[in-house]
C-alpha cells in the first residue's frame, strides 16, 4: 500500500512500453487509412485528436479508460445522490438488518444480495458502490491540490536552476523523506479528522513527486532551441516556463496524474484501513476492508473480496490508462 | 549615407567556468547600417554565435557575461508614447510608459491613457524640446539613450521618433525584452527544433506579434497567415493552423523567418540559417531572407561558416578566429584581396570550378585553439605558418589596408603580398 502511494514516483519504468508501443504505433504495419485519405485526415488533427488516434490502438489503455469511465460515472452519480439525499443503490448501504446476518458473520452472495451481506446484515454491493464516492473525491481533489503546487514549483525550479532549484527541491526531498503515514497522521491531527481533511493531507503530501517529475523534463526541454527562440522574441520568463516549456513536459505528468489518482485512492484506503481516514458509518473501500478483515478467518470471504476487487480494478484502470496515455502523448513517438 | 543601426565597440564576452575563463568573444568591433548585410565567418568555436547572443543579451548568465564593450542600437519609440511622456515630464508626473511598438496608450500610475491625434505644430515643438534636453528622465529606455534626437516623417505624418542610441549592454532585462523580437529578431540554425512542437505554427507567430503589438487575436492570426504567404508558403491560410511536424525543414525555416520579421525588426540576426538544410532549400531560404531584407530594409547579420552563402548575401564580412576579429572588410576585398593568413586558409580550402580537376584543396593545418589557454597573442599563431616572435606576445593593432578593410596581423604588408602570391589559390590573382 505504502508502495503505491503518490509519494512513490517511479511510474516511468513498468515493463509496459514495449507491449503498448508496438501495438500503439504500428510502424511498418499497413496504414489504416488509404493514402489518398491521409492529407485530408491530417489537416484537422489537433493535439488531442492526434493523441486519441494513437490511444485507440492500445487495447490495455482502452480497458483502463473503460474502467475509469465506469468508476467516474458511478462515483459522480453517488456524489450527486448524496448531495440530493437520494439513494442510488439497491439497498440502504447503512441499513442494519440482523436477520441477514443470523450468525453475526453475514450471508454469502445470493440473487438478492449478489455481493453478500456483512456482519450487521448490510448489503455489500450497496456499500461498495457508495464507497466509490469517497475514492473519486479523494482521487480528484488530492491530485488537483498536488498538481497545482507541483506544477507551479517544479518548472520554476527546473527553469531557473541554482539557488531557486536547490530551495524547492530540498523542500521536496523533505516531503519525500518524511514517513508518509506519520505525516498524514500529523496533518490530520492538526486539521482534525473528516474526509475533506484527508483529501487535503494527501494532496499536500504528494506535490513533491509531480514537482520532481516535471522538473526533470523541464531540464531537458529548456535547453531546446524553441525556448531560445521564444526568448529571442522577447517572451518573459514566466511566459516561457508556463506556455512554452510546461506543455512540452506534460507527457510524464499525465502518467503521474493517472497513477497519482490510483495512488491517492490506495492511500485513502490505507488511511481508512488504519482508522484515521473516513470515519464510520461512511463507507470507504479501505474502511470496509479494515472492518471485514477479522471475519475472513471465519469463512466470510465475500465481505473482504468485493471491496478489494473494486479497489484493485479501479487502480489498475488508472495505471494502465496512464501508461497508454504516456505512449500516445510522447512527441518522440510521433511519426 | 545609410542609417547606422548598430555600433558594437570592443565587445568582450567571457565565460567563467570552473576550469578557468573562456574568452569566447574578445574585443570585437563592427557596425551595421540599414539595408546592409554583415557576414560573420569563422570555424566552430570562433565566437560567431556568442557574438550574436551577446547582441540579443541572451548569453546564459552564469557562466557567461559581457565583461566589456558597448553595443549602441538606434532606438525609436512610438510618437504617441513620446508625446505623452514629454507632456507628463513637463508636468513632472512620474510616468511608466509602455514602449511596445504599436502602443497607442500608456499606463500612468495604473491608469490607462488613450491618446488622441495631435497637430503638427505641437509635435514639432516636442521634438525640439527633446532635442534641447538631449535625453529625458522618465522614459525607461531613454534613461540609457544618448545622442541627438531625430524624427522620421513618412508622407507628412510623424511615424516614429528616434531618440538617438541606447547601449544594449546597459539595459535591464525587462527593457531588453522590449528590444528582442521587436528591434532585433533572430533566425536559428535548426528549424527542426526551433519551433515548439506542441503549438500550431500560427500560434507561435501570433505570439510574436502579440508580444510587441497591441493587436487582437483575430488580427494577429490574419497577419500570421499573410506573413507565411509572404515567405513563400503555399496555402498559407490552412498551413497556419498546422503543427510544426507537418512542415518540412525548408518550410519550418520559412516559418521561422516569418516569425522573425513579424514585428518588422531593424536588425535580423541569422545564425547559420541554412546549415541544417539541403542545398536546393538553402538557395531558397537565402532568397527569402534577401527578399525580406529588401522589403523591410533591415540590417542583417549573417553568421555562417559557408563562404558561398556569405559571398552571395553579404556586403561586408567579418572573419573571426578564437574570439577575435582577424579581418574585416567589404565582400570583394575579403575574397580578392585578403590580408590575414587565416582568411587565406579559409579561401584556400574552398573547392573551385576554375582550377584543374586534380588540384588538391589546401586545408588549414591543426585545430582551433582551446579558448581557455589563449594568451595575449594572436590566437592563430599556433597554426599560421608565417609566425614571428611578436605573434605570441601581443595582439596587433588594427591596420587599414583598403577602403573599409582592416586586418589584425603582425606580418608587414609588403611581406604579406609576397607570401600570398606564392599560395596556389592566389597565384593567378597576383599574376
Amino acid at each position: 500500500m505504502s508502495d503505491a502511494g503518490p509519494g512513490s514516483d517511479t511510474p516511468v519504468a513498468p515493463p509496459m512500453p514495449d507491449v503498448v508501443g508496438s501495438s500503439g504505433r504500428g510502424d511498418g504495419a499497413p496504414p489504416l487509412i488509404s493514402p489518398a485519405a491521409v492529407p485530408e485526415a491530417r489537416k484537422s488533427l489537433g493535439l488531442w485528436a492526434d493523441t486519441w488516434r494513437r490511444l485507440r490502438r492500445n487495447k490495455l489503455a482502452l480497458v483502463g479508460l473503460a474502467i475509469i469511465i465506469v468508476f467516474m460515472l458511478v462515483g459522480l452519480s453517488q456524489i450527486i445522490a448524496s448531495l440530493a439525499h437520494i439513494q442510488l443503490t439497491p439497498y440502504d448501504p447503512n441499513g442494519v438488518n440482523y436477520s441477514l446476518s443470523p450468525k453475526g458473520i453475514g450471508v454469502g452472495p445470493s440473487w438478492h444480495h449478489p455481493f453478500g451481506t456483512d456482519y450487521l446484515g448490510r448489503d455489500i454491493l450497496s456499500r461498495t458502490i457508495v464507497a466509490s464516492r469517497i475514492s473519486m473525491l479523494v482521487g480528484v481533489i488530492a491530485v488537483a491540490i498536488a498538481l497545482v503546487i507541483g506544477l507551479a514549483l517544479g518548472p520554476v525550479a527546473g527553469y531557473y536552476g541554482g539557488f531557486v532549484d536547490t530551495v524547492i527541491m530540498r523542500m521536496a526531498d523533505i516531503f519525500f523523506a518524511f514517513p508518509y503515514i506519520l505525516f498524514v497522521l500529523l496533518l490530520l491531527t492538526v486539521l482534525g479528522p473528516g474526509f475533506v481533511n484527508v483529501f487535503i493531507a494527501i494532496g499536500l503530501l504528494s506535490w513533491a513527486s509531480y514537482a520532481r517529475i516535471n522538473r526533470g523534463s523541464v531540464l531537458s526541454v529548456k535547453s531546446q532551441e524553441f525556448v531560445e527562440a521564444a526568448r529571442a522574441q522577447g517572451a518573459s520568463d514566466l511566459r516561457i516556463i508556463f506556455r512554452h516549456v510546461l506543455p512540452n513536459t506534460m507527457a510524464p505528468v499525465y502518467v503521474a496524474i493517472a497513477m497519482g489518482v490510483g495512488g491517492a485512492i490506495v492511500t485513502e484506503a490505507g488511511l481508512s484501513f488504519l482508522g484515521i481516514g473516513i470515519q464510520p458509518p461512511d463507507a470507504s473501500w479501505g474502511s470496509m476492508i479494515s472492518s471485514y478483515l477479522s471475519y475472513f478467518p471465519a469463512g466470510s470471504w465475500w465481505m473482504l473480496a468485493f471491496p478489494s476487487v473494486a479497489l484493485v480494478v479501479t487502480v489498475f484502470g488508472f495505471i494502465s490508462f496512464g501508461n497508454g496515455l504516456r505512449d500516445a502523448t510522447d512527441p518522440k513517438l510521433k511519426e | 549615407m545609410a542609417e547606422r543601426l548598430l555600433d558594437v565597440r570592443d565587445l568582450s564576452t567571457h565565460f567563467f567556468t570552473y576550469a578557468g575563463v573562456v574568452k569566447a568573444v574578445n574585443g570585437v568591433s563592427f557596425s551595421l547600417d540599414r539595408g546592409q548585410t554583415l557576414g560573420i565567418v569563422g570555424e566552430s568555436g570562433s565566437g560567431k554565435t556568442v557574438t550574436a547572443m551577446s547582441i540579443m543579451r541572451l548569453v546564459p548568465d552564469p557562466p557567461g557575461r559581457i565583461v566589456h564593450g558597448k553595443m549602441d542600437l538606434k532606438v525609436d519609440v512610438d510618437m504617441d508614447v513620446v508625446r505623452t511622456v514629454v507632456d507628463l515630464a513637463q508636468r513632472d508626473i512620474a510616468a511608466k510608459a509602455d514602449l511596445r511598438g504599436g502602443a497607442n496608450s500608456i499606463v500612468l500610475d495604473g491608469q490607462e491613457l488613450v491618446l488622441s491625434a495631435q497637430n503638427e505644430d505641437r509635435l514639432t515643438a516636442i521634438v525640439k524640446l527633446l532635442q534641447d534636453k538631449g535625453s529625458h528622465h522618465r522614459l525607461p529606455l531613454q534613461a540609457a539613450a544618448q545622442g541627438p534626437v531625430e524624427a522620421a516623417r513618412d508622407g507628412g505624418v510623424w511615424q516614429r521618433i528616434s531618440v538617438g542610441r541606447t547601449d544594449l549592454v546597459k539595459l535591464t532585462n525587462d527593457e531588453m525584452r522590449v528590444i528582442r523580437g521587436n528591434d532585433i529578431a533572430m533566425i536559428f540554425q535548426d528549424p527542426m527544433t526551433s519551433l515548439n512542437p506542441v503549438f500550431k505554427v500560427g500560434d507561435q507567430i501570433v505570439e510574436a506579434i502579440r508580444l510587441h503589438q497591441g493587436k487582437s487575436k483575430k488580427e494577429a492570426w490574419l497577419q500570421a497567415a499573410q506573413l507565411l504567404a509572404k515567405v513563400g508558403i503555399p496555402d498559407a491560410d490552412k498551413r497556419v493552423r498546422q503543427y510544426p511536424h507537418e512542415f518540412s525543414g525548408g518550410m519550418r525555416q520559412r516559418a521561422m523567418i516569418a516569425m522573425a520579421i513579424s514585428c518588422n525588426p531593424k536588425i535580423l540576426i541569422a545564425d547559420e540559417p541554412t546549415t541544417a538544410l539541403d542545398v536546393t532549400i538553402q538557395a531558397q531560404i537565402i532568397e527569402v531572407v534577401k527578399e525580406m531584407q529588401a522589403q523591410y530594409d533591415s540590417g542583417v547579420i549573417l553568421i555562417t561558416h559557408d563562404l558561398g552563402v556569405v559571398a552571395e548575401m553579404s556586403d561586408e564580412i567579418m572573419v573571426m578566429y578564437g574570439g577575435r576579429t582577424v579581418e574585416y572588410g567589404p565582400v570583394d576585398e575579403i575574397f580578392y584581396n585578403p590580408h590575414h593568413p587565416y582568411t587565406w586558409g579559409l579561401l584556400g580550402s574552398l573547392p573551385r570550378l576554375d582550377l584543374a580537376e586534380k588540384t588538391r584543396l589546401t586545408p588549414i593545418k591543426g585545430s582551433p585553439p582551446d579558448l581557455l589557454l589563449l594568451g595575449g597573442g594572436c590566437p592563430f599563431s599556433g597554426r599560421c605558418g608565417y609566425e614571428r616572435p611578436e605573434c605570441k606576445e601581443s595582439w596587433p593593432e588594427l591596420e587599414i589596408v583598403g577602403i573599409g578593410h582592416g586586418v589584425h596581423c603582425w606580418i608587414p604588408p609588403e611581406e604579406r603580398t609576397v607570401i600570398r602570391s606564392s599560395l596556389p589559390r592566389f597565384k593567378e590573382t597576383a599574376a
